[in-house]
């Protein structure tokens, strides 16, 4: 199919009859600025394609001419070898006309058969869609790839179909997985997950479990009512047995009787039992008081026994008194006499001991002033030497002033003899005295003339010598200069020349060796550090020194008071000896003092104690004895013998009555046996009560239990709940082998038509694969069964959505390509539409893409709406234009 | 002197293999069924029925359910009814018996016993019962053993009614619980031992027989099968008692074992076997079909459009066990034509199936509704 003319009158822009000129087989462009008509043009062709000719929507109205009228298109083509005219006009004076050859048809005959040729399908009343929405490619659209519609799925799957022969089925497949995905709904969403129906079975399931296990445990307490109630009931029978009621009751009574005779008795043994104490106890204290008189009286015997062997014992003990007193006066003397012997001999031992420090002081004193005299001597040498060095000026500092300034001298002097004339003078023996240089006898050997010197040799004449100086004045100016410099540093110490000064140096040094000796000598024997405090020290020496010389005067003077001791005077070892040995014996008297006086003392204490001993036995005797009259005073002997007597008559008595009353319970049961037994009759008949009104409650309440139960029917109940729960899991059974089966079929469908698709699709993949290879080399492509490629893989697979904006236009125009390119390959009309497409790739894309399109136009008609003239230059296409026509042609 | 002898009536089963709708039929049966006793006691001329226990279901029927055959019995005044308590209502504490005294829910026409004395039946026949009464569900003494030495007037006709089994004749398994003497009768000189707990009719000896239950409740009835009752006529008290068995029940249980299909044929023969039971009244008809066997494609189809559809609407109920597998082989996927998903599918899973393991049966059930689909969707092709 190759479009040959287009004409368009009343659409939009175009109020007047425009064409588009140029169009013809392959490549065609249509450069044009902006608002110049491109997108109308295409909108037209494409309106003109898939809009019946009575619609008034939308499609319609953007047709519109802004200045009013009825939009008007017309399309020129081949097709077959034939010559076709579609002409449709909308709105006002609609028409449709289709000239195919020799054949026309108009209005829907025209439609419907323009419908059949490009193979389009009805989407509403008015519109229809094909695969041709996808070659013609308005602006913005060529960055998406095409959405297929029914009729365009179904271009491309004849296509396809023909192309690969014999597949079969994909329908029948897909309405068998319709009906597989129906029912396995039943079971399960699309996601996998269990549907509401099988929840609420499967939760119909869980309840009737949990029905049949509340049914099992009521069943399993109605059992245990039934037989605790059987148990419940005989053990009513047997408590509210009348005839064990009224045994029990006169065994009570019976008890009750034999309780209070026991209790009479009781008392009487009570009564006996204090008489019996009473007696007894009165008895008891008779004699008790029978065995305390005897025993006071002994008492007091013994007591004046002991009292009249203390009297002679009192005798001897004061004689051992007399005799420690006497001992006790002697010991004391001796040790007094010991203790003036031992503070004689400390006072001898003090003596000695001074006498010999006085001594030892004179030495250290003598020793102290010769020292002090030495160092004495050594401050005055020192002040000397200080005084002498005081007045000499040639210092060392003077010295180094002196010899820069002397070398200051030599240096100008040596300058001048660099330049001064040598003379050298050589006289024969005979001429001295001849010769005469300014003035004096010529000198032999060399000398050096730095002035106008005259030579004078007798006989000979006068010679004048001028060196040869150069700035002789200024050298004699320096020379000059460092001379008087020199004198005038001399004269600061008072000397006529270097030498002078140097002797006078010497000197100062001297006498600063001798300043620094003495210093040393008087730091060392005054023990200071620093020769500034000499002085000070040498003062306080002095002072020091006078203090121990008088101190030791006066120690003479006090040692010339002690009296003269007659004798030897011992030294100090024989006075501390003489001393030793009085400690001693005064220590020996203390000691012998020390025991008389213990002795003295026990005897004291002996004879203390023995009268103490005395007086208490005496008190004792006179206690004893009154209380001895006062006891038989009150209850003379003969009265307490005739109340003993009466007291064992009542406890004879006594015993005899509880004799009796013993004999008489032999014959009954303990007391504290019959209370129990009353007592634990009498709780087992509460008791009994008790457990008849609780075994009546209990009865009652399981009765209402068990009724309630009976009522319900619980096994009816439980059975049919048990049927209801085998019911369910037996339909949940099924079902689920039912969702098994059924997964699966739809699994192995699904695999097997993604199988099928999947070669069903290897044309439309075979067809685009030339135009990605040469722009993506290497590449393969995934396409769907949508037919939208849905990936790429380089390098890698590629996700289309990741790539960039230009990549996914090229991409969607090269699957338009591809489209066209099958539809053409079928012999369908296929023509390829691209309205400002490509705008986004880069120049080297864009040649490519130009190869290609360049290619796909040797086969079918490609045409190119552009802008951007010089852009599409190189593509070298039938290069088309928008011409103004008189009026809307046929073509003939 | 004549009685009909019955038992086992179990008012109040349930069937857990049935729907709601079969449920309600059978239990209503059951009822029913004791008015077809009560005519054929008239129409036979026996003044007493003896129904040799378990009468209801459960220990704990609900009070209708309780009451429900007490009222049917009232309904045949002329009737005497005899009951003894079974192995299912056992005369326990709170028992089904108890409840009935307790509530004066018993007719007079009903006489419970439920004590192991002998009881007169009939004093101008001299005609004694002795009925053997359980206590409880199990036990393992012989309950009927008292009656060797139950004094009963000279020349009296003694009938035994128990309930339990009897113990010789190959049920030792059964006979384990609530035993009974074979020779019960001959050793206590009974006319005739009327037992229950046998759910089919079963003569054990000439005086000693079990006479089923009047209203088939399972498939596999001990027996001789069972929905009849036994009307036993009585010439003396040492005479040999004369049985004749009456057809009482209404539906028909039926168990057929290891049916194998393989073919068509196969298919309509068991339809036919089945329908056959009761070909005036399918719907009377309870079947339990073991089936095997492998179909092909178009059988499998048969198969479930005659049997699973259409048989199972006709019966009262129709349970299966097992199904015949898909005979399907490479010629059977032609039909799915040359090539196409389909096929590629269908070949798929039968490669699964020959492949066997755990899987192939999902595959066989999946290849199953593969061929099921494609009927229909070849059937909405246009």
């Amino acid at each position: 199919m190759i479009l040959t003319d287009i004409q368009i009158e009343a659409v939009r822009r175009f109020t007047s009859p425009i064409r588009v000129e140029g169009l013809g087989a392959g490549l065609n462009i249509l450069a044009a600025p902006n608002e110049a008509g491109k997108s109308t043009v295409l909108k037209a062709l494409r309106t003109v394609l898939t809009l019946r000719h009575t619609s008034k929507a939308q499609p319609f109205k953007d047709l519109l001419p802004y200045g009013g009228g009825s939009p008007h298109v017309g399309v020129a083509f081949t097709w077959k070898g034939q010559s076709c005219w579609l002409e449709k006009k909308f709105g006002s004076g609609n028409l449709a006309r289709l000239d195919m050859g020799a054949e026309r048809f108009d209005g829907e005959e025209a439609e419907e058969r323009l419908q059949a040729l490009f193979e389009l399908e009805k989407i509403s009343k008015f519109e229809a869609a094909g695969l041709w929405n996808a070659l013609l490619v308005e602006q913005g659209e060529s960055f998406a790839q095409p959405p297929l519609q029914g009729a365009g799925r179904a271009s491309l799957q004849a296509c396809l179909q023909q192309n690969i022969q014999g597949v079969t089925g994909t329908a029948e497949a897909s309405a068998m997985l319709a009906l597989v995905s129906k029912r396995i709904a039943q079971y399960q969403t699309a996601t996998g997950k269990t549907s509401q129906r099988m929840r609420q079975m499967q939760e119909e399931g869980e309840q009737a479990r949990a029905q049949v296990a509340t049914l099992l445990a009521r069943k399993e307490t109605l059992q245990e009512d039934i037989s605790a109630l059987e148990q419940v009931r005989r053990m009513l029978a047997q408590s509210s047995n009348p005839e064990r009621r009224r045994q029990d009751e006169e065994k009570l009574v019976a008890l009750r009787q034999i309780r209070d005779q026991l209790r009479g008795l009781v008392a009487q043994e009570q009564a006996a039992q204090a008489q019996l104490s009473a007696a007894e106890q009165n008895t008891q204290y008779i004699l008790a008081e029978q065995e305390r008189r005897l025993t006071r009286r002994a008492d007091i015997a013994r007591l004046e026994q002991v009292l009249a062997d203390a009297r002679s014992g009192h005798t001897r003990l004061g004689l051992a008194v007399q005799e420690a007193d006497q001992k006790l006066v002697h010991a004391q003397a001796s040790l007094k006499s010991a203790q003036n012997c031992y503070q004689q001999a400390r006072t001898m031992v003090s003596r000695v001991m001074h006498k010999a420090t006085l001594t030892h002081n004179q030495q250290a004193v003598a020793q102290e002033r010769a020292a002090f005299e030495r160092a004495n001597a050594g401050w005055a040498r020192l002040e000397k030497a200080q005084a002498a060095l005081s007045v000499m000026p040639v210092d060392a500092a003077f010295m180094r002033r002196l010899g820069k300034v002397v070398q200051a001298v030599h240096q100008a002097q040596a300058r001048m003899q660099a330049q001064a004339t040598r003379l050298e003078a050589t006289l024969l023996p005979d001429a001295a005295g001849t010769v005469w240089l300014n003035g004096n006898p010529c000198p032999v050997g060399p000398q050096s003339l730095t002035d106008v010197s005259e030579l004078v040799v007798d006989g000979v004449g006068r010679f004048t010598i001028t060196p040869p100086t150069r700035q002789s004045d200024a050298l004699h100016t320096a020379l000059a200069t460092a001379r008087s410099a020199l004198d005038e540093v001399l004269q600061e110490v008072g000397c006529h020349s270097v030498d002078q000064a140097e002797s006078q140096h010497e000197a100062r040094r001297q006498a600063e060796r001798e300043v620094e000796q003495a210093s040393a000598e008087c730091m060392a024997l005054l023990c200071v550090v620093q020769p500034g405090d000499i002085a000070a020290a040498l003062d306080a020496a002095r002072h020091k020194l006078n203090e121990r010389e008088a101190l030791f005067a006066r120690e003479q003077a006090a040692q010339a008071d002690w009296p003269e001791d007659e004798g030897p005077q011992p030294d100090v070892e024989q006075a501390r000896a003489q001393e030793q040995d009085a400690l001693m014996a005064v220590e020996a008297a203390r000691q012998y003092e020390q025991e008389v006086l213990n002795q003295h003392r026990m005897a004291h204490a002996r004879q203390e104690q023995a009268l103490a001993q005395s007086a208490q036995q005496q008190q004792a005797l006179q206690r004893d004895r009154s209380e001895l009259e006062v006891w038989i005073e009150h209850e003379p002997d003969p009265v307490l013998l005739a109340r003993a007597t009466r007291s064992m008559q009542d406890r004879q008595h006594a015993q005899a009555e509880l004799a009796r009353i013993a004999h008489i319970r032999q014959q009954e049961e303990p007391l504290s046996v019959v209370e129990q037994g009353i007592l634990r009759r009498e709780q087992d008949m509460e008791r009994l009560r008790e457990q008849i009104t609780r075994l009546s409650m209990e009865q009652m309440e399981r009765e209402t239990r068990i009724r309630q139960a009976e009522g319900d029917g619980l096994d009816e109940q439980l059975a049919s709940a048990e049927r209801h729960a085998a019911q369910v899991q037996g339909e949940l059974e099924a079902w689920e082998r039912e969702r098994a089966a059924l997964a699966l079929l739809e699994a192995t469908l699904l695999h097997a038509q993604t199988t099928q698709t999947e070669r069903y699709l290897a044309p439309l993949v075979q067809a685009m694969q030339p135009a990605f290879s040469a722009l993506f080399r290497g590449v393969t492509l995934e396409v769907d069964t949508q037919f939208a490629l849905t990936g790429l893989t380089r390098q890698r697979a590629e996700d289309i959505k990741d790539l960039s904006d230009g990549t996914r236009e090229q991409i969607a125009v090269l699957v338009r390509l591809g489209f066209a390119e099958l539809l053409h390959k079928r012999g369908a009309p296929a023509i390829l539409v691209l309205d400002d497409a490509l705008s986004f790739s880069d120049s080297q894309r864009l040649e490519t893409l130009f190869d290609v399109l360049s290619d796909a136009a040797t086969r079918l008609q490609v045409i190119l709406l552009t802008c951007h003239a010089e852009q599409f230059t190189p593509l070298r296409g039938r290069m088309l234009s928008l011409r103004p026509m008189e009026r809307f042609t046929v073509p003939s | 002197m004549k009685i009909v002898h019955t038992s086992d009536w179990q008012i109040g089963r349930a069937f857990s293999f049935v729907d709601d709708d079969a449920l309600g039929a059978l239990q209503a049966e059951r009822l029913n069924v004791i008015e077809r006793i009560g005519m054929l006691a008239r129409a036979e001329g026996a003044a007493h029925v003896l129904v040799a226990g378990d009468v209801y279901e459960h220990e704990t029927p609900s009070g209708h359910t309780l009451r429900q055959p007490m009222e049917r019995m009232r309904q045949f005044a002329d009737i005497s009814w005899h009951l003894i308590p079974g192995n299912h209502d056992a005369h326990t504490p709170q028992g089904v018996w108890t409840r009935l005294q307790r509530d004066n829910a018993v007719p007079g026409n009903v006489k419970l016993h439920l004590a192991s004395v002998p009881v007169e039946l009939d004093s101008a026949h001299n005609v004694w019962l002795l009925p053997a009464v359980l206590q409880r569900r199990h036990t393992l003494s012989d309950l009927t053993a008292y009656m060797d030495d139950a004094p009963t007037p000279e020349g009296a006709l003694r009938i035994g009614l128990a309930h339990g089994s009897v113990v010789g004749f190959g049920n030792e398994e059964e006979a384990r619980n609530n035993p009974i003497a074979i020779d019960r009768a001959a050793r206590a000189g009974l006319a005739y031992l009327a037992l229950g707990d046998w759910h089919g009719f079963n003569r054990i000896n000439d005086r000693t027989v079990y006479a089923g239950t009047p209203e088939v409740d399972r498939f596999g009835t001990g027996g001789n099968g069972g929905g009849e009752c036994v009307v036993v006529a009585f010439d003396g008290p040492t005479a040999p008692p004369r049985l004749s068995t009456h057809r009482t029940g209404r539906f028909t249980w039926c168990k057929f074992d290891n049916v194998v299909l393989t073919s068509s044929a196969d298919i309509h023969a068991l339809e036919n076997r089945v329908r056959a039971i009761a070909p005036e009244q399918p719907h009377t008809i309870l079947a339990w079909l073991e089936l095997g066997g492998m179909l092909g494609v178009e059988d499998l189809t048969l198969y479930e459009n005659l049997i699973d559809h259409r048989l199972r609407s006709a019966l009262a109920c129709l349970r299966l066990s097992g199904a015949p597998s898909l005979a399907a082989g490479a010629d059977d996927l032609d039909m799915l034509g040359a090539s196409g998903p389909v096929r590629t599918a269908a070949a798929a899973l039968l490669e699964q199936v020959h492949a066997g393991g755990s899987g192939a049966s999902v595959a066989q059930e999946a290849l199953q509704r593969l061929f099921l689909l494609w009927g229909e969707v070849r059937r909405a092709a246009p």
